[in-house]
């Protein structure tokens, strides 16, 4: 199957499982009305494809995810917290996204998190849009050359 | 019944999530203690009874599998169930696991129903 195929499946069940958040799929990209692009992260992972995944959350989505996922209010949350849940999420979407693909995977990486950059944002990637607690959560896979 | 259970994981975050999930599940857990490694799981099992340990893989210092190794050469604590907690999608790394010891592993995502289970299986295949 191909990644683009199993990514929603496996967005929505990664969400919905670990972090108590429903997700949807978004016509379009969520970035604008007031609701920025304010963290990502990001994954790489080598195997029968191999590549890097890019996670990108408003800050009010990264707060909320990392809120439910340790099962405190957003407002006494620390910023590793923060940092932490969202790299957890990279981490158990790539492999959950592999492995219902059927990607043979000989390593991961360890996820990074860091602060939005338009710039290189938009670098070559297959972009995906959802929605999630109103605000917007981008997907970008970027698969290297055999 | 309630039992003590250990977590290792080097994400505090992750640990704060196990621990919130077998809250939810309803899993009677009387204690539960917390490592950030393998070397730090094992100083806790040298001063605390525990009736299962829930481990990652990939960890720094000592990670799940050297823990694993530690464990089945203990004369007491090769009997202590062992499962593994992780994302991890290739299959080589759990076979490790299982091949030294591990009961079961439970992927994430997992949902509280799924931990439950597999705890009170295991921990029951224990007493």
């Amino acid at each position: 199957m191909e990644l683009s195929e199993a990514l929603p499946g496996a967005v929505k069940q990664v969400f919905g499982e670990m972090f108590f958040t429903f997700v949807s799929e978004a016509a379009r990209g969520g970035d604008g009305e007031g609701k920025p692009f304010a963290v990502e992260s990001e994954i790489g992972f080598k195997g029968d494809r191999s590549g890097r995944m890019r996670l990108v959350f408003s800050q009010r989505l990264a707060e909320q995810l990392a809120a439910n996922l340790v099962g405190v209010d957003p407002a006494v949350l620390n910023e590793g917290e923060i940092i932490d849940a969202v790299k957890e999420a990279a981490n158990i979407l790539c492999c959950n996204l592999l492995m219902q693909a059927g990607v043979q995977t000989s390593e991961v990486s360890i996820p990074v998190a860091r602060p939005f950059e338009a710039a290189t944002a938009e670098a070559e990637g297959d972009t995906f849009e959802f929605e999630a607690e109103g605000e917007p959560l981008r997907v970008v896979i970027r698969l290297e050359d055999a | 019944m309630a039992f003590n259970v250990l977590i290792v994981d080097d994400s505090a975050t992750m640990r704060a999530m196990i621990k919130r999930v077998i809250k939810l599940s309803g899993f009677e857990a009387e204690t539960i203690y917390e490592a950030g490694n393998g070397r730090e799981a094992l100083k806790v099992l040298d001063g605390h009874w525990v009736d299962l340990v829930l481990t990652d893989i990939h960890m720094p210092e000592m990670d799940g599998l050297e823990l694993l190794r530690v464990l089945s050469a203990h004369p007491v604590l090769n009997r202590l169930p062992v499962i593994i907690v992780t994302p991890e999608g290739s299959d080589e790394p759990l076979q490790e696991a299982m091949r030294l010891g591990a009961k079961a592993c439970i992927r994430k995502p997992f949902s509280p129903e799924k931990v439950r289970q597999v705890l009170m299986r295991h921990i029951e295949e224990g007493v």
